[in-house]
C-alpha cells in the first residue's frame, strides 16, 4: 500500500487526544510511523487469498451500552473482578474491595492514564513497541478501548479476571490497547472475550502486552468471537522475567477474518511459556497465526500446541517461529500445528520455522494436515456410535487435548462450558 | 450348546481391498451359544473376515452374503450392526486422543441398550466388570487407548464386551500382549460374560492353543489364503500346535498365476 494512503475519516477520528502528554507525544509518533511504514510483505507462500475489508465504509462506533446480551456473558463466567467495555468505552466494572484492598488496579487504560499515569507510562511498550509493526502504530495511535491491569508483588487471585469487549455499533472501527502487568511473584489469570452480534462488517485492532516480572504466573485464556464478518488484528506479547510462567490460550471461532500474533520473549533464565491455540472454521473464515517463542535467556522453555478444526471453506494459516539466541544455551522449544480439515472445501497450511544458533539445547517441532482418521471413527462406530456421534466425538477429543493443557479447573471447565455453548450454536449449519 | 438357532451365516464371502482379493470364498455358521476358534497363518485373511464382518469402509465385498439373526448384516451400517448386538474386539485397537474412556464407555452402553444408564448404576455396573478383568479403576481416566499397554489395550476390548453384553463376537487375537496370568484372567472374564449370556456367539481368532485351553471351542476352522480349509473340533487346534501349517500349505496352497 502507498505511503500517502487517503487518511480515513474514522481514523483521524478516533486519533483524538488522551490525558497524558507523554502518550499523547507516542500516538502522534505512532501516526507518523504508521503513515511512513510500507504494509509488510505478504509470506513468500501461495496461501488462499484473505478476504479484504472495504475501509472506508467504516464507522467510528457510537456511545457504549451493558446489554443484556453483555450480561449474560458475563454471568456465565466465575471471576475475582470485571470489566466490560462497549464501542471501545467502559459499561461495567466489577472490583471488589478485598481485590482492591490488595493493590490490584482493574481500569480502562484511558481510566488508568488519568490516575496512574507514570505506572502506566513506566511499563507501556516495552513489551511491545507501539511501533513494532504498522499495524501496531495504528493501533497506538488510535486506540480507545482496552484496559490496565496491575498485580502487585506476591499478590494471589485464584478467581480469573475477566474481560470483556464487544461492537455494537454496525460497520465501524474498533481500536483497543491493553497493558497487564504483574509483579514479581504475584500470579494472575486473565480471560479476554471478545464477542459481538450479528453479521456486521467490521474492524478490530487489539494489541495486548504483558509484563510478567520475576516468578510470577499468568494465565491467559482469549475468546475471539467477533462477529461473522469482522475482520480482526490482534498482537499479544508477553514479555517474562527470571522464572516467571506464561500459559495463553487462543480460542478463535469467529470474524471473517483474523490475523493474529502471539509473541512471548523469554528475558531471563528459567522463564516458561505454553502457547495454546484452538481453531475452530466455519463458514469463509480466514485466519493466520503468527507465533514466536522468542528464547533470549539459558535455561528457558517453551511449549505450544495449536489445533484446528476447519469446517465448510474456513482457511488457516499457520507460521510459527522458535528463536534460539546463541547464549540461551540449555532451553527446551517445542511447537506442534495440527490441523483437521472436515470438508473438502477447507484448507490449512502450516509453516514451522526454527532459527536455534545455541548448540546445547532440545526444540522439536510438527505439523499435520488431514481430515478424520477413518480407523477412529470406525472403532467408535463399531461401539454403537452413530457416523455424526463419532466424528463429533473425535473433534471433541482433539480440542480437548489443548484445553487441557491449561493445568487450572475452572479455567478448563469454562473453557468447555463456552464451546459447547458455541457448537450448539453451529448445529444448523450441516456438512456437505 | 444352547440352541441350534443360526447367530451368524456367511456364504461364499468374497472380499477385496482395493482390486486385491483377500477373501475367496468364505463360508461359516455360527450358532446361538457356539464357540468357535478360527487359526490360520499370518495374512491369510483373518482380520479382514472380521473387519468386513463389522463392516469397515475400507473393504469391497464382491459377492457373498451374510446373514446374521435373520438379517442381512450386509446393508448395515457399522453402529447398526453394533447396535443389533455384532461385537469385535479389535486385534490392534486404535487410540482417540481427548476421548475419556468413562465417558465413552457410558455412552456406548447407553447407544447399545437405548435408554439412558444413570452416572451411579454405570459405576456400579463398571466396577463389578473391572473387578473381573482386574482392572484398577483409575483406568476410566484415562484416554481411550492413548498410552495403553497391548495388555491394557486387549482388557480394555473385553471390559466393553462384558459391558454390552453382545449377541456374536468376534475377538481378533485377543491374546497376544497379554502374560500369562493376564490371558487367564481375561479368559475366565470370556467365560463369565458367556457363562451368563449361554446364547451368545464366540469367534476366536488366534495363533495359539494356549488361549483354547481356558476357553474350549466348540469348532475350529483353518483360514488359508481367504477361504476355510479346514474345520473340525478342539483337536485340529492341538493338531496345529503340533505340526505348524506345513501340511496346510502343502495341502492348499493355491498354484500362484504370475
Ligand atoms: N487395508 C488393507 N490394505 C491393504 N492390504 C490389506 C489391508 N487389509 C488387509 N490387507 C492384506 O490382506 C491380507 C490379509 O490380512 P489380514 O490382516 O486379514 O491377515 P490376518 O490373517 O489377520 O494376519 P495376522 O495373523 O498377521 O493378523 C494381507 O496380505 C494384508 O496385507
Ligand atoms: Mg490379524
Amino acid at each position: 500500500m502507498a505511503k500517502t494512503e487517503t487518511l480515513y475519516r474514522w481514523q483521524e477520528a478516533l486519533h483524538t487526544p488522551v490525558s497524558a502528554a507523554w502518550m499523547q507525544t507516542l500516538r502522534q509518533n505512532a501516526w507518523q510511523a504508521y503513515q511512513d511504514m510500507a504494509d509488510p510483505l505478504p509470506p513468500q507462500r501461495n496461501l488462499r487469498k484473505a478476504p479484504i475489508l472495504d475501509r472506508e465504509g467504516l464507522q467510528v462506533p457510537g456511545a457504549g451500552s451493558f446489554s443484556d446480551a453483555l450480561k449474560e456473558r458475563q454471568q456465565s463466567w466465575q471471576f475475582a473482578a470485571a470489566l466490560v467495555q462497549d464501542n471501545g468505552a467502559e459499561v461495567a466494572l466489577t472490583l471488589p474491595q478485598e481485590v482492591q484492598a490488595q493493590g490490584v488496579i482493574l481500569t480502562s487504560l484511558k481510566t488508568a492514564l488519568e490516575q496512574h499515569s507514570d505506572l502506566v507510562q513506566s511499563h507501556f511498550g516495552t513489551a511491545c513497541a507501539p511501533t513494532a509493526t504498522r499495524a501496531v502504530a495504528l493501533n497506538a495511535a488510535c486506540w480507545q478501548g482496552g484496559l490496565f491491569l496491575y498485580v502487585p508483588k506476591n499478590i494471589e487471585l485464584q478467581l480469573p479476571v475477566y474481560f470483556l469487549q464487544s461492537l455494537s455499533t454496525a460497520q465501524s472501527a474498533l481500536l483497543s490497547r491493553s497493558l497487564v502487568v504483574v509483579e514479581r511473584g504475584a500470579k494472575v489469570s486473565l480471560v479476554l472475550d471478545s464477542w459481538s452480534d450479528g453479521d456486521n462488517g467490521a474492524y478490530v485492532s487489539d494489541v495486548l502486552e504483558v509484563i510478567a516480572g520475576d516468578g510470577a504466573q499468568v494465565q491467559l485464556v482469549a475468546l475471539q468471537a467477533w462477529s461473522t464478518q469482522a475482520h480482526v488484528e490482534t498482537v499479544r506479547q508477553s514479555k517474562l522475567g527470571r522464572d516467571a510462567h506464561c500459559t495463553d490460550l487462543q480460542v478463535t471461532t469467529g470474524a471473517a477474518y483474523h490475523h493474529a500474533s502471539n509473541l512471548v520473549d523469554l528475558m531471563q533464565n528459567g522463564a516458561n511459556t505454553r502457547l495454546l491455540g484452538l481453531t475452530l472454521g466455519s463458514r469463509q473464515a480466514w485466519y493466520r497465526q503468527d507465533t514466536l517463542q522468542n528464547h533470549l535467556c539459558p535455561h528457558t522453555q517453551s511449549k505450544l500446541v495449536y489445533h484446528s478444526v476447519l469446517r465448510d471453506q474456513a482457511y488457516s494459516f499457520y507460521n510459527g517461529m522458535i528463536y534460539v539466541d546463541k547464549v540461551a544455551q540449555q532451553t527446551e522449544s517445542y511447537q506442534l500445528s495440527r490441523n483437521l480439515l472436515l470438508s473438502d472445501a477447507s484448507r490449512a497450511d502450516a509453516i514451522p520455522n526454527l532459527e536455534i544458533f545455541a548448540d546445547d539445547v532440545q526444540s522439536g517441532h510438527g505439523a499435520s494436515i488431514g481430515g478424520l482418521d477413518p480407523d477412529q471413527r470406525f472403532y467408535l462406530m463399531s461401539r454403537g456410535f452413530d457416523r455424526r456421534t463419532a466424528e463429533d466425538l473425535i473433534v471433541e477429543g482433539f480440542m480437548e487435548e489443548v484445553i487441557l493443557q491449561l493445568d487450572n479447573e475452572v479455567l478448563i471447565e469454562q473453557v468447555k462450558h463456552h464451546l459447547a455453548m458455541y457448537l450448539l450454536g453451529q448445529e444448523p449449519e450441516e456438512e456437505a | 450348546m444352547q440352541n441350534n438357532d443360526a447367530c451368524l451365516i456367511i456364504k461364499d464371502l468374497h472380499a477385496n481391498v482395493g482390486d486385491k482379493p483377500i477373501l475367496k470364498g468364505v463360508n461359516l455358521t455360527i450358532g446361538a451359544g457356539e464357540k468357535h476358534a478360527l487359526m490360520g497363518p499370518n495374512g491369510s485373511g483373518k482380520s479382514t473376515l472380521s473387519n468386513v464382518l463389522m463392516g469397515h469402509p475400507n473393504y469391497t465385498i464382491t459377492s457373498g452374503e451374510v446373514i446374521f439373526r435373520g438379517e442381512n448384516l450386509l446393508e448395515l451400517a457399522p453402529d447398526e450392526r453394533a447396535r443389533k448386538g455384532l461385537f469385535l474386539a479389535f486385534q490392534y485397537p486404535v487410540s482417540i486422543p481427548g476421548v475419556k474412556v468413562f465417558q465413552f464407555l457410558r455412552n456406548m452402553l447407553q447407544s447399545r441398550r437405548g435408554t439412558d444408564v444413570s452416572v451411579r448404576d454405570f459405576r456400579k455396573l463398571l466396577k463389578e466388570k473391572m473387578g473381573l478383568l482386574n482392572m484398577r479403576e483409575e483406568f476410566v481416566k484415562r484416554y481411550l487407548n492413548e498410552g495403553f499397554s497391548g495388555g491394557e489395550k486387549k482388557r480394555h476390548e473385553i471390559l466393553q464386551m462384558a459391558l454390552l453384553e453382545p449377541a456374536l463376537a468376534l475377538l481378533d487375537e485377543t491374546d497376544s500382549g497379554l502374560d500369562i496370568d493376564a490371558l487367564k484372567t481375561v479368559c475366565e472374564s470370556i467365560n463369565a460374560v458367556a457363562a451368563t449370556n449361554p446364547d451368545m456367539g464366540l469367534l476366536i481368532i488366534t495363533h495359539y492353543q494356549r488361549m483354547l485351553n481356558y476357553i474350549q471351542p466348540d469348532f475350529v476352522h483353518i483360514l488359508f489364503e481367504g477361504r476355510i480349509v479346514k474345520s473340525g473340533g478342539k483337536e485340529l487346534a492341538l493338531e496345529l500346535e503340533a505340526n505348524g501349517y506345513e501340511l496346510i500349505e502343502k495341502q492348499f496352497r493355491q498354484p500362484v498365476s504370475v
